[in-house]
């Protein structure tokens, strides 16, 4: 396998006595689309929220292109190449969409306030390139008409992809995105699906994402690990995660220490 | 028909200097949703500074001296006593505040003592006299620069990332934070902004026909309160239609009370509260309440 762009080692999570995530590793090779499914519970969003360093990591590492992301600051996550969206739509109602993106260049800018206020070369050129950027994000995501208006006043498919936008026009080397269609239905997910393989294109993006929608993530996803109750309990390419009884028995709620010599067949007659 | 004329050109420039005090307690409590109850106490503190040091170095010294006084109170406020429990309950930092003012408060009223300090502004006592309008210079001036002080902010707050960040962080810190803002330095400037204007208003408030500087100077932080929650407690623009209004019906209230008869007497210095009464009965959310909108 290529050199991993972001990897995970051993997380473990632990809010009081329950333990969230428990040595779950796995990595996201550069350029891929990597799936992390699993059931309700299982840790997903708790893996995102360790990885974004949103919740302290009782063991474990994570690294971005080698180097160690755990012990950044939270301001310069993003400036490490990684930006995310939230499995609640979290958007200040009252900023129009336009604001919102421009919050994802705050990373970038260097202009401070009298350059600003003064509208120095500098200062006007950094305000060109970020509209440059809020302007070509806006017309992928299909919000280039929705520039001046209100997040608030937005239906909901569109407040999922101004969120999607804001993590992109901060320029990230990896995404991730939480849940990203939950709440749309069939053909509305399936279209932002495109959406977000486009991105990945034109952008050389390499993306993360949880999602419940498992057509989805077969159809879109390059790699997918599969977590159970905080573990990982499988890591593989899509078609064969579609085929791993574990992964099958964890949906139907099995225990998976019962079903795993089944696997060990498929895998061999695989 | 001329003390309608007046009663409505020392309002506005009452209201003025409100709205530039309310700002700042809306600054403070956007960025960090805490209610500055020791604005009162950066106003002070400011304004004395600003008088102690004109004595030697002038006015303009002087002013310098206190806004920046005013300013680093309002900081070391922040990161001493603030920074370390901020994610504590805002409730319990709002309650920290009122000390803070009485501590500040109390020791530079000891500082005063009963004296009433100048603060040997170059114009003094001169008046104005515009068509029917006659009032004192100080005030108009104090009028052109609340309105500059506004416009600057605004400005800033709406087209630099500086405003921006601020505007977003106390809605949500850890988006704020993972987009690359540092709350702490939203939160600290927040603060000196806050402290900075209070200061400017207090300066202007504390000139003619005001005598000087005296402790009771503090207590006109409390039409900042008022005019903030009239506004809408939250919102920017509503801090300044609030902070003007309420020199609006104070100024009214001082022009007319004497024609009024026994009720009225000392109405304009209750009329911020009985506006806010008013609105509250009205409108319980204020005039202009960021809109909230709750989701599952």
């Amino acid at each position: 396998m290529v050199e991993p762009i972001l990897q995970a080692e051993g997380l473990t999570v632990r809010f009081g006595g329950v333990v969230a995530l428990d040595d779950v590793s796995f990595a996201v090779a550069p350029g891929s689309i990597h799936a992390v499914i699993g059931p309700n519970g299982a840790g997903k969003s708790t893996c995102f929220n360790a990885m974004t360093g949103l919740y302290p990591l009782a063991a474990g590492t994570v690294r971005m292109s080698g180097e160690r992301l755990d012990r950044v600051p939270r301001h310069r996550i993003v400036r490490r190449g990684v930006a995310r969206t939230f499995q609640n739509l979290v958007l200040p109602d009252a900023l129009t969409v336009a604001d919102v993106l421009r919050l994802g260049r705050h990373h970038r800018t260097r202009a401070g306030l009298l350059a600003t206020a003064l509208a120095l070369p500098a200062a006007r050129r950094e305000r060109r390139t970020d509209d440059d950027v809020v302007r070509s994000v806006a017309e992928i995501l299909g919000l280039e008409g929705h520039l001046d208006d209100p997040v608030g006043v937005l239906p909901y498919g569109l407040r999922k992809k101004t969120e999607i936008a804001r993590a992109l026009c901060a320029e990230p080397e990896v995404l991730l995105l939480d849940e990203p269609v939950a709440g749309m239905n069939d053909a509305e997910s399936r279209a932002l699906g495109e959406r977000i393989r486009e991105c990945r294109e034109q952008f050389g993006l390499t993306v993360l994402l949880v999602e419940h929608d498992m057509e989805l993530v077969m159809s879109l996803s390059d790699h997918v690990t599969v977590l159970q109750s905080g573990r990982v309990i499988a890591d593989d390419r899509p078609e064969r995660i579609q085929q791993d009884p574990v992964v099958i028995a964890a949906y139907l709620g099995a225990d998976p220490a019962e079903v795993r010599d089944g696997r060990e067949e498929v895998v061999s007659r695989g | 028909m001329d003390s309608l004329l007046n009663a409505l050109a020392s309002g506005l420039s009452l209201g003025a200097l409100y709205a530039v005090m309310a700002l700042g307690f809306v600054v403070i409590y956007r960025a960090t949703g805490v209610l500055n109850f020791a604005h009162g106490a950066f106003l002070l503190v400011g304004v004395y500074v600003a008088s102690v040091v004109s004595e030697s170095h002038g006015y303009l010294v002087g002013v310098v001296a206190g806004l920046l006084t005013g300013a680093l109170v309002a900081v070391v406020a922040e990161t001493v006593f603030l920074r370390n429990s901020r994610t504590h309950d805002h409730v319990t930092l709002t309650i920290l505040t009122l000390g803070l003012n009485l501590l500040v408060v109390t020791e530079v009223s000891r500082r005063i003592g009963t004296e009433t300090l100048p603060l040997r502004d170059p114009i003094g006592n001169d008046v104005v006299e515009i068509g029917a309008i006659t009032m004192p210079t100080v005030r108009l001036i104090a009028l052109v620069v609340a309105v500059l002080a506004i416009t600057v902010f605004l400005l800033l707050f709406r087209f630099t990332s500086w405003g921006l960040a601020m505007r977003v962080s106390n809605q949500d810190g850890e988006v704020a934070a993972l987009m690359g803002v540092r709350l702490s330095v939203v939160s600290w400037t927040s603060w000196a902004i806050g402290g900075a204007l209070a200061v400017l208003s207090g300066l202007f408030l504390a000139s003619f026909p005001t005598p000087g500087v005296t402790p009771a100077l503090a207590d006109t932080a409390f039409r900042a309160f008022p005019a903030a929650v009239i506004g809408g407690l939250g919102s920017v623009g509503g801090a300044l239609v609030g902070g003007v209004m309420l020199g609006m019906v104070e100024a009214f209230a001082a022009t007319y009370e004497g024609s009024l008869g026994g009720w009225a007497h000392n109405l304009s210095g209750i009329s911020a509260w009985v506006l806010l009464l008013v609105v509250l009965l009205l409108r319980p959310q204020g005039l202009f309440s960021a809109k909230q909108v709750q989701r599952v």
